[in-house]
């Protein structure tokens, strides 16, 4: 049940961005869906993998390989639904607790926290450059069986 | 027509005559749609991508493009062995994907022969001066987006709200940007006002959680996507924007820091 409310939150999250990145109101949908599979995808991972570098990484790779699907079915750069898309990806949570955890003095959590956002910010980048790498692979294919 | 990024090899158009465009023209018109897609936060690969597509396109034999976050290097050479080297400085970019779309569009569209290069000055003076969106959905994006991030990360109802508030604050911010201060400078002063906001009233009483509270208001305030994007162009070997963009992610994560410590400081030193 708290995964439902959350998820919920997370695409509501994701739509407020889109609005914040000035989306055109038609792409919306999409990039409401696209922020559809990071959360889920993100929580799914999140349980059945654990840790912080893989259900990231898995994620982000799904989010941004529906952001390239979304892209060709509306003939528009897959920037645009991958931004407003990974955001719920973000580890701000982390940064905020590497920051006051340093502010309280706690080194070691604060080191903890600061380690995991970096982690995650590198799983992220990763994820998307795999989705980058499948795309240029699975169009090449999709190219060639058409001819 | 054989459009392939990996191999090069993009044809002049047929069905335009190119030969009438001078040298000057077309690497200039290629240039203002890589900067207006730089200034509306289009990642640089992309914008060497568009230019050298542009160029190939009217005809020139060779094309080298360096994009940077903030800077466009582009020399192209014609088959008459003429060439022409330009430059532009990018100061500022945002993210607005209405635009990014559109300049696109435009280019692509230029590519294919559907737009003469006589028309590109005209069609990107009719996107930026159209502004289809109010302000207020934007400033309703920024309350939706913190509002639903604190509960994202665990938070009630209570503090969604007051992370809406804090949004709405960090948005107005954002909105009304100053122009001579500079950009990591405001980002501290932005996500300080935020902050302010948050724990003032999370002490007048609202809300349950100003851990939650405050990430609602971060996640507004930190470069999004941009460490991540960072990464990405230093794996994919654009490796100098993926550096700026890596120090430039740092350096304003640090200075949302310095804000939000500012803020609670001057809330008597110690959160909780």
């Amino acid at each position: 049940m708290p995964y439902i409310i959350k998820i919920i939150a997370g695409v509501i999250s994701t739509v407020g961005f889109a609005l914040i990145f000035r989306l055109k109101p038609s792409r919306l949908p999409f990039a409401a869906l696209d922020g559809l599979i990071a959360c889920v995808s993100y929580f799914a991972f999140t349980e059945l993998i654990g840790g912080d570098f893989l259900p990231n990484a898995l994620a982000a790779f799904l989010t941004a390989f529906a952001a390239e699907i979304f892209a060709r079915i509306c003939k528009a750069p897959a920037t645009i639904f991958l931004l407003p898309g990974c955001i719920a990806l973000v580890p701000g949570g982390t940064l905020y607790f590497s920051m006051s955890n340093l502010l309280s003095q706690n080194y070691i959590e604060a080191g903890k926290s600061l380690l995991t956002t970096v982690v995650v910010g590198i799983a992220i980048g990763a994820g998307i450059i795999l989705a980058s790498l499948l795309r240029i692979v699975v169009f090449k294919l999709v190219k060639k069986y058409k001819r | 027509m054989k459009r392939d990024k990996f191999s090069q090899n993009i044809m002049a158009l047929e069905n335009v005559d190119v030969s009438k465009y001078s040298v000057e023209e077309i690497l200039s018109k290629a240039l203002d749609i890589g900067e207006n897609l730089l200034k509306c936060g289009g990642e640089p690969h992309r914008i060497e991508d568009t230019i050298e597509r542009i160029c190939y396109s009217y005809g020139a034999v060779a094309t080298d493009v360096f994009a940077l976050p903030s800077l466009i290097i582009a020399t192209i050479r014609m088959s008459d062995g003429k060439s022409k080297s330009q430059i532009r400085r990018v100061y500022k970019t945002s993210n607005n994907m209405y635009r990014l779309e559109k300049i696109n569009d435009v280019s692509r569209r230029l590519c294919d022969g559907k737009l003469t290069l006589e028309d590109v000055d005209n069609e990107i003076n009719q996107i930026i001066s159209h502004k289809p969106f109010s302000r207020y959905i934007v400033l309703l994006g920024g309350v939706i987006a913190a509002g639903g991030f604190a509960v994202f990360f665990g938070g009630g109802l209570t503090d969604a709200l007051v992370a809406a508030v804090a949004g709405l604050v960090v948005s107005i911010f954002n909105m009304h940007k100053v122009k001579f201060s500079s950009n990591f400078f405001y980002v501290a002063l932005v996500s300080f006002f935020g902050a302010l906001v948050g724990i003032g009233l999370h002490k007048l009483g609202v809300g349950e959680n100003l851990d939650m509270i405050m990430i609602g208001t971060i996640m507004l305030v930190i470069p999004g996507l941009a460490f991540g994007n960072a990464v990405r162009d230093l794996l994919f070997g654009d490796t100098v924007s993926g550096i700026i963009q890596l120090v430039q992610a740092i350096l304003l994560a640090v200075m949302v820091a310095f804000g939000f410590i500012a803020a609670i400081i001057v809330f008597g030193g110690v959160l909780n």
